[in-house]
């Protein structure tokens, strides 16, 4: 059978999801040195500010952002034009929108991505359209210490578009098409971003499938991809069922940081596969060194 | 007595799935054609395939009877003991591949095709791709989409979302009522009012249909026998030929800023590139554009110089595009390569045309 989990010790690691409401003004400001936009008319409230925030991001962009005002405008932009919509993701560093006129949410996600006590935020962006498709626009934003509402954007791109039909055909998914949540992989104290995709194709035409996967995201000084594994993936031309299905499971084991152990099953419906499958199961452990998973 | 034509690629158990939906049935036509050694056969060999009892048709509902034996479906008519395969059950429905093959109809059913007034270049460029597709009389209740029927798939949509197959039942409703009221409208199922010539929803028993729940009711036996049968019906194959043939007023007469204001068919003109494209549409709709344009920026030529081009250039668009489309976008298309390499026959056999200006198409005598 399909899974679409990446195994219970995996849901076990999830952490309350908090939102953030912080309300005041705003001004933006990209790398070490802010300009000022001197733009009083900027949507969302910004407002132009001569100071210029010190704090190094250590070259990542540094954003200045009242998140609570911020998100109140993007709510109000869901029937704005995209170039407001726009205006409002470009200012928490975010890019632009493939269409305009989405349903638009917004939701904020207090992390410790970092070691230590400082809470980074997590903005997600979504859009989603009548011909099915969705956009899906992040920022992982660490306050600059000392300074309101200066925040470093941390790099990394979680942003994702889903076009129409890009959907899984045998399992069931009814949430989006990419779900953020955090675990706790390398210490108890410290979060990960788990993403996990929801791919396929499904509507349109007999080449159908679907395409299920995994992936850990943690601060290395930056935000890097850990690690990666397809949970289920299969393709099918209809009628036909599929001649191959992968199956894989992501289960922690051991210390901090954790082991993960991806085990992955390859099955072949041999009528219709015809040779053309080879069965089998893999089991990888992959281990945290050096800011990285590897096996 | 059926007969099959073995094609590139073929196998004696490839050709007994697609022929009776299951590949153990190899051994009945290696016998009946006398091949000793299941591995040589040659492409053009003509088989006889194994006779079934073919029961008269039926649509009344108290004439038809389901069973189910292990994994398959039968169907049989209420008098006979003659029992035939309605296909096999998987996950939460039954596929069926059919028997009713597009090439085979469009040869033997000249008298319905010209009614539609096809040109022998979308024919051709129908046939290039179909042979990529699935048969006139395939269903697949199993998968995410409910329903899905005949050679292109037509799906119902998924919970929540529109769907091909209405538009298709539209046109048949519009085409041969009478055909529509047999194996629709008399079981309570009509096409919205708000379908076009692409999407949109059925009712069922007067309500609009949408939730995973109410979509379920086309995942029955006795749904998918009806679809079958109407796979074997004339009137609904002609129409799903000219509805297939309808997709290249979708997408390939409309001026496209991303094709710099000019349309696919002023760049990509012969049979063979409108077969590909025609292809790429049915599987990945919203792909084929953006591929012809990062292909057409590949050619290193402007929009207009490819209008304008000769033969070669429209053969290096193709090239490109086909070197693109392979793994464009999140799903890309599986097995692109393989595809394009049966269309590419239509060509090497002279059955299509590669040359700049041979595909003609007969949408505005529709």
């Amino acid at each position: 059978m399909p899974r679409q989990d990446v195994g219970l010790r995996g849901l076990q690691g999830f952490r309350a999801i908090g939102v953030c409401a912080v309300t005041c003004l705003l001004t933006i400001a990209c790398g070490e040195s802010t300009k000022s936009t001197g733009a009083d008319s900027l949507p969302g409230g910004a407002t132009a500010d001569s100071s210029e925030p010190r704090s190094s991001c250590l070259g990542q962009p540094m954003v200045t952002l009242a998140i609570g005002q911020w998100r109140a405008e993007l709510e109000a932009a869901d029937k704005a034009t995209a170039t407001t919509l726009n205006a409002l993701l470009s200012q928490a560093g975010m890019r632009a929108m493939p269409a305009e006129a989405g349903e638009v949410t917004v939701e904020t996600i207090d992390a410790r991505l970092g070691v230590g006590d400082v809470q980074d935020t997590i903005l997600q962006v979504r859009s989603r359209y009548s011909d099915g498709s969705e956009a899906l626009r992040v920022a992982v934003l660490r306050p600059v210490p000392g300074q309101d509402n200066a925040y470093c954007a941390l790099g990394g791109e979680l942003s994702h578009d889903k076009g129409p039909f890009e959907e899984p055909c045998l399992t069931e998914h009814a949430g989006p098409a990419r779900e953020l949540s955090l675990v706790q992989i390398l210490a108890p104290d410290q979060d990960t971003i788990m993403v996990r995709d929801f791919g396929g194709w499904c509507g349109s035409g007999g080449d159908r499938g679907d395409r299920l996967t995994v992936e850990y995201w943690g601060d290395e000084g930056d935000l890097v991809r850990y690690f990666h594994a397809v949970t289920y993936e299969a393709w099918f031309s209809a009628p036909l069922p599929p001649a191959r299905e992968v199956n894989g499971i992501v289960e922690w084991a051991g210390e901090w940081p954790k082991t993960l152990v991806h085990s992955e099953t390859v099955t072949c419906d041999t009528e219709i596969a015809a040779g053309d499958c080879a069965p089998g199961e893999t089991v990888t452990r992959y281990h945290y060194r050096d800011g990285r998973y590897a096996p | 007595m059926s007969t099959y034509t073995v094609r590139s690629g073929d196998s004696l158990s490839r050709i007994a799935m697609r022929n009776f939906g299951t590949a153990a049935r190899w051994r009945e036509i290696a016998d009946l054609n006398g091949i000793p050694d299941p591995s040589r056969i040659r492409v053009g060999q003509v088989l006889v395939l194994p006779q079934e009892e073919t029961p008269e048709k039926s649509t009344r509902r108290e004439d038809v009877i389901i069973t189910e034996e292990g994994k398959r479906v039968f169907y049989r008519y209420a008098g006979s003991a003659a029992k035939r395969e309605l296909g096999k059950k998987f996950k939460k429905g039954l596929f069926r591949i059919g028997k009713q093959s597009p090439e085979e109809f469009l040869e033997a059913n000249g008298r319905y095709l010209a009614r539609l007034k096809l040109s022998k270049s979308e024919v051709s460029a129908l046939l290039a791709t179909s042979e990529n597709e699935g048969n006139l009389d395939a269903v697949n209740t199993w998968d995410n989409s409910f329903m899905s029927f005949g050679m292109f798939q037509w799906t119902l949509g998924a919970r929540g979302d529109k769907g091909e197959l209405p538009a298709l039942m539209k046109r048949v409703q519009q085409e041969f009522p009478d055909a529509f009221e047999q194996y629709a409208g008399q079981f309570g199922v009509r096409v919205s009012a708000d379908t076009d010539g692409r999407y949109g929803y059925l009712i069922h028993n007067g309500k609009k249909i949408d939730t995973a729940a109410e979509k379920g009711f086309f995942r029955s036996h006795s749904s998918a026998y009806r679809f079958a049968i109407a796979g074997t019906d004339k009137r609904v194959n002609a129409v799903q030929v000219l509805h297939a043939i309808s997709r290249f007023d979708w997408f390939f007469f409309n001026t496209e800023a991303k094709l710099g204001g000019y349309r696919l068919c002023d760049l990509l003109t012969s049979e063979y590139a409108a077969s590909l494209l025609l292809d790429n549409h049915v599987n990945r709709p919203g792909y084929v554009l953006p591929c012809v344009a990062r292909a057409a920026q590949q050619t290193g030529r402007t929009f207009r110089q490819l209008a304008e081009g000769s033969d070669a250039d429209e053969s290096r668009l193709i090239k490109q595009y086909l070197a693109v489309r392979e793994s464009y976008g999140r799903s890309p298309m599986t097995h692109a390569a393989q595809r394009a390499l049966v269309t590419k026959k239509y060509v090497d056999t002279g059955r299509i045309s590669a040359k700049r200006g041979s595909f003609k198409s007969n949408s505005d005598r529709r």
